[in-house]
């Protein structure tokens, strides 16, 4: 099983949530908005937190085969 | 900084916008009551800052219904829900972090209406952004009151204790 991550970047308001929560697969960027490291994951790691504390629900984690 | 008072209020207006969308993110997501009802409440008062913004650049003049949170209606929201939720506390990582972004925000925001009030060239805008760096500074206390009972309740409540009794 692999996963893939999707972020709504125009809905993310830069709060920060995913980052602090999940800082081995999302980092924040100069703009003030967070992006993933990566986007193809074999695990899904810590990304479900990441998915579970976005207070706008911009994040998506998807399972691919 | 030189800006011009329209930017300053688009900058405002969109630093409100911001908090209030995170606080309700949050309120919905928290696992306990306390958190729940801190950004409940914050959530809302984002809510008539940015009512307050709108005005302000229509009229130039602070809005009369809204009034200054006072320090004391501060602790009563938080005591209130303490004596309601304490023994209901569960507290989840996404809580505590909640917390920390919440403080991180209330700060950034002071900081920048401070420069704002600073640049202000006349009476009434620098009033205006005055009176925005209180709320957020009483913001800051809320949350920091709420993340110290939350992280460790037993010396919250020790703290409570002691400052009852020294008066």
């Amino acid at each position: 099983m692999a996963f893939k991550i999707v972020h709504d970047r125009n809905a993310c308001i830069g709060c920060g949530a995913c980052a602090a929560i999940c800082s081995a697969n999302w980092k924040m960027n100069k703009d003030g908005k967070s992006d993933p490291k990566k986007t193809s994951l074999a695990e899904i790691g810590c990304n479900q937190e990441a998915v579970d504390s976005c207070p706008v629900q911009c994040i998506k984690v998807q399972k691919s085969k | 900084m030189i800006m011009d008072i329209g930017k300053s209020l688009r900058m405002a207006l969109e630093n409100e916008q911001k908090g209030m969308k995170m606080y309700e993110g949050f309120a919905k997501k928290a696992k306990n009551e306390i958190t729940k009802r801190t950004f409940r409440f914050l959530a809302d008062e984002e809510v008539k800052h940015i009512d307050s913004i709108k005005e302000f650049a229509k009229t130039g003049k602070m809005k009369v219904k809204l009034r200054p949170i006072t320090e004391v209606k501060v602790k009563t929201i938080f005591k209130t829900s303490v004596s309601h939720f304490s023994k209901k506390v569960k507290t989840g990582t996404m809580d505590i972090e909640a917390h920390k972004l919440g403080m991180e925000l209330e700060e950034k925001s002071y900081d920048l209406y401070e420069k704002m009030a600073k640049a202000a060239k006349d009476r009434k805008s620098k009033e205006f952004f005055v009176f925005l760096m209180k709320e957020e500074s009483l913001h800051y206390d809320l949350i920091r009151n709420a993340f110290d009972f939350i992280s460790d309740p037993e010396s919250w409540y020790a703290g409570e204790e002691k400052r009852m009794m020294e008066g």
